[in-house]
């Protein structure tokens, strides 16, 4: 390396583990039965949000990370910022550097404070000493335009004046390092142009930017260097474009969403289309689904609960469309425990942008798989239970067949997997009874299945030997 | 839990080492078993009596934390720790009373030495965990960093007590105080009068309680029961609301990096200003009620105060910490409390009691604070030297080992969220 004496920020072989305790419970009971060994250990799993990451950072540079979500951008950026402690690896900051974070904004504010009282406990929260924040006050008040509610309690602000006041004390830090999470994402245009601007002067003083975004053009116009990752590996780390260029290709590839988050992010409440209750069933991504959209959930919920489904087993929703099965079974599960798939983007993009917001759930709570070629490969473990509650008439029956065959190679030894074929499929039913032939499963009909739309419902499961 | 993780050169030499301070902590502990019993002369005059005893005791404690290392325990692992507290002066309490019977060491004394034993050595391996704590955060020497060049920290290993970074995150500390403060007179008519009226109304039902119901004969018992119920409240109210003190400040927690140590800190704070607001009121009002002639010896209010705060602030610690890794720490909490208000001296006297009973009473967590204030202000006497040793003794251990357990749970409350 040319110059080692401005880095000042090291990384080698950094890394970082969450343990997912699923069933998260946090009594003492569990803990006591987990050390008597009375009970199976609490299930918990191991998830890398960061593998041996190693990079470097000069002073002034702005470097942006860019990723899918959940590849590790924002727990290298908490790392860095002291919220989380790394695994293994080391990590190396600059001692002198101040170090301001702009990924929550707002941190403490309280509604039956002052807008005055709370810009002076959100500042102290970052170091600050009165001095300081003397000093920098008029200029936050000035810059959030916020000037005659300042004596106001800010329980009578709207979000974004919440917002425009969190971000002018961030911006007003004067850190020798600022470390920014996608805060741009939320607010109006006029909001995301005067970020850009205060972006722009604090390059000009010579701070180095660490910059998580979605959104290129943001990151053009701030970052000059890009570190790309991907399921928590740095897999690129050069010029902006090189690093978008290959985001792009790596979003193409696997045209799968890894979703969460994004979408529901990317449209705030007052953008969501609301339509008026009595059409709700002409709504197309509805019909698609084959009708009895609003009885399907609880149905599916139900049918599965009493074939012994427990909140944190991790279940498949074969063909989840516009997401009726989402809707019940997300507060009913674990976090996490509950997965979508659906090979048609069109009707799962309105069942997150419509059905998911109008039901009070956000799509974060549980996975989701879109593509066409039935590709489970994404998702890292096994089902205890998979259901395709409206799957077969959207698909041919070739396309059926092999949905099947990829679902059964995720379940558990003694999972199982339910499919809810109408009758009159033929064509379907004969792909079924040659694939069960062909990877060893018995196919048995379920007796009062009850199905919303009556159709007979089939119980696939390994044979045991 | 409070086990530390650091890398420890774990040989025979290392665990033995450790010996000859477990003795002298047990020896510690079962004088001041003794002293807590009787009065300082009797003490003196009954050592010879008393002391092959403690002899057979310490050797049984050694004897069994030796057989137990020999065994491949960590002597210094709180399970060793508890092991060596309960077996070692059983066995010894009943080698002694199989031959000399109940009279060669009394029950109550046995029954302190192991609650004192056990808490001296909490106390002394909590130090050491927050000792190899703060050894990790020395930064190796940079080689490769050329003068004049930026330094750089190694952030990896984040886990030293954050007191420094209390002191550069001041400003912090004292808005979150303020803002409870504000919080708790905003929009409310009588403001601080009720911080007022609540020691009153409970005063006013013990008395009615005590005085008329039971029939207790005791000269000023209102100020008795002031003196304890106001610095109870403090210790109480601390302990509840600390519970919340990390797990309700999402937030804070993750979004930024401060020393989260700040958060119980400023709970503690808080409760105190409510102390010390509401005891300036009252204190004055009830001397002057009852014609007392201050004392120099009242000049030591502060420093039990702040022994008090030390304490109370240790024990936020470990409720902050316990409370974000197991929800059941609330509810525990509840219950302990009750008990720990009814075996306190508040609403009643231990002086007159049967030694026994005052000795083990005194072991109570916060009766040496409570027995303290009492005497320098009801009784206007000089405290019992064996009631500061407990006092000190509490502060210590709830200190030290609210401080480990906070610390080895620190770097976890982000990921509790």
């Amino acid at each position: 390396m040319p110059n080692s004496s401005d880095v000042v920020i090291r990384a080698e072989h950094l890394s970082k583990r969450f343990m997912l305790r699923h069933d998260r419970t946090g009594s003492i009971k569990d803990a006591f039965l987990a050390a008597a060994g009375r009970r199976r250990r609490e299930r918990v799993e191991e998830f890398w949000a960061l593998r041996d990451a190693s990079f470097e950072v000069r002073k002034g540079e702005a470097l942006a990370l860019v990723g899918r979500n959940g590849s590790g951008k924002s727990t290298l950026l908490k790392l860095i910022a002291g919220i989380h402690v790394p695994t293994s690896g080391r990590l190396s900051i600059a001692r002198s550097a101040r170090i301001g974070t702009m990924i929550e904004l707002g941190i403490g504010f309280h509604g039956d404070l002052t807008a005055k009282e709370n810009v002076y406990l959100n500042a102290s929260i970052y170091g600050l000493l009165r001095a300081e924040i003397d000093d920098i006050y008029p200029r936050i008040v000035e810059y959030s335009g916020l000037a005659n509610f300042m004596d106001v309690p800010i329980r009578n602000f709207s979000s974004g004046m919440n917002m425009r006041l969190g971000f002018s004390v961030a911006a007003h830090l004067k850190p020798d390092m600022l470390l920014i999470d996608e805060v741009f994402a939320v607010g109006d245009a006029d909001f995301q142009r005067r970020c850009l601007e205060t972006m722009a002067e604090v390059r000009e003083r010579g701070c180095t930017v660490l910059f998580v975004s979605h959104s290129a053009p943001a990151v053009q116009a701030i970052c000059e260097r890009a570190c790309l990752l991907e399921a928590g590996r740095l897999v690129f780390d050069g010029s902006v474009d090189d690093a978008l260029g290959q985001y792009a290709e790596l979003i193409e590839d696997r045209e799968d969403a890894a979703l969460p988050g994004s979408e529901a992010r990317a449209a705030p409440p007052e953008e969501v289309v609301v339509e008026e209750p009595e059409d709700l069933d002409d709504r197309p991504h509805r019909k698609l689904m084959g009708g009895a959209w609003s009885e399907l959930g609880a149905w599916a919920l139900d049918f599965l609960m009493t074939r012994g489904l427990q909140p944190h087993e991790h279940v498949l929703d074969l063909g989840c469309g516009s997401l009726p099965v989402t809707i019940a079974m997300l507060p009913a599960m674990a976090p996490g425990a509950y997965w979508g798939f659906e090979p048609n983007r069109g009707a799962f993009e309105d069942g997150v942008r419509i059905e998911l917001p109008n039901a009070g759930l956000r799509p974060e709570l549980g996975h989701f798989i879109v593509n066409r070629h039935f590709d489970l490969s994404e998702c890292p473990h096994p089902f205890a239970f998979a259901l395709a509650h409206s799957l077969a008439h959207r698909v041919p029956a070739e396309d059926f067949g092999r949905a099947v065959a990829a679902t059964v190679g995720h379940l558990l030894p003694n999972g199982q997997l339910f499919l809810a074929v109408p009758s009159d499929l033929t064509e379907h039913l004969a792909v079924l009874t040659r694939v069960a032939v062909t990877i060893d499963v018995t196919v048995e009909p379920v007796d009062r299945a009850g199905h919303p739309r009556g159709e007979p419902v089939y119980r696939v499961v390994r044979k045991t030997r | 839990m409070l086990q530390s993780q650091s890398v420890r050169p774990n040989t025979r030499v290392t665990t033995l080492a450790i010996l000859p301070g477990e003795l002298v902590l047990a020896a510690v502990a079962l004088a001041l078993a003794w002293r807590i019993r009787l009065t300082s002369a009797e003490f003196a005059g009954q050592f010879s009596q008393w002391m092959p005893n403690a002899v057979i005791l310490i050797t049984a404690v050694g004897t069994v934390l030796f057989l137990l290392m020999a065994l491949g325990r960590d002597g210094r692992s709180i399970s060793t720790l508890t092991m060596g507290a309960l077996a070692g002066p059983l066995l010894g309490a009943a080698w002694i009373w199989n031959e000399q019977g109940l009279d060669g060491l009394p029950r109550g004394v046995a029954g302190s030495f192991i609650w004192i034993y056990f808490l001296l050595g909490l106390a002394w391996r909590s130090a050491w965990i927050l000792h190899d704590a703060s050894a990790w955060t020395r930064p190796e020497a940079e080689g490769d960093e050329g003068a004049g060049g930026l330094e750089l920290r190694d952030v990896s290993r984040k886990r030293t007590l954050g007191l420094f970074g209390v002191i550069a995150h001041r400003e912090l500390l004292r808005n979150l105080v303020i803002k409870d403060l504000k919080l708790k007179y905003r929009g409310s008519v009588l403001g601080f009068v009720w911080s007022l009226l609540n020691p009153l109304i409970m005063t006013a039902i013990y008395t009615l309680a005590f005085i008329v119901v039971i029939g207790v004969t005791q000269r000023a018992f209102v100020m008795y029961l002031l003196l304890g119920l106001l610095a109870w409240n403090y210790f109480v109210v601390s302990a509840s609301m600390s519970t919340g003190s990390i797990i309700d400040s999402g937030s804070f927690v993750k979004g930024v990096y401060f020393p989260r140590l700040i958060l119980p800190l400023a709970t503690v704070l808080f409760n105190l200003s409510q102390y010390l607001l509401t005891t300036v009121v009252f204190l004055p009002m009830m001397l002057i009620f009852y014609q007392v002639t201050p004392t120099p010896m009242m000049l030591l209010f502060p420093v039990v105060v702040g022994l008090q705060t030390v304490f109370t602030f240790g024990v936020a610690m470990a409720l902050s910490a316990g409370t974000a890794k197991f929800r059941d720490v609330r509810h525990f909490l509840e219950i302990a409390l009750q008990v720990i208000f009814w075996t306190t001296p508040i609403v009643y006297e231990v002086a007159g009691r049967p030694a026994e009973l005052r000795s083990v009473l005194m072991l109570s967590p916060m009766a040496p604070f409570i027995s303290i204030y009492h005497d320098l202000f009801y009784y206007q006497s000089w405290p019992d030297a064996a009631v500061w040793m407990t006092c000190l003794l509490y502060t210590a251990t709830a200190f030290l080992g609210g401080a480990a357990l906070f610390t080895s749970c620190e770097e976890n409350f982000a990921e509790q969220f």
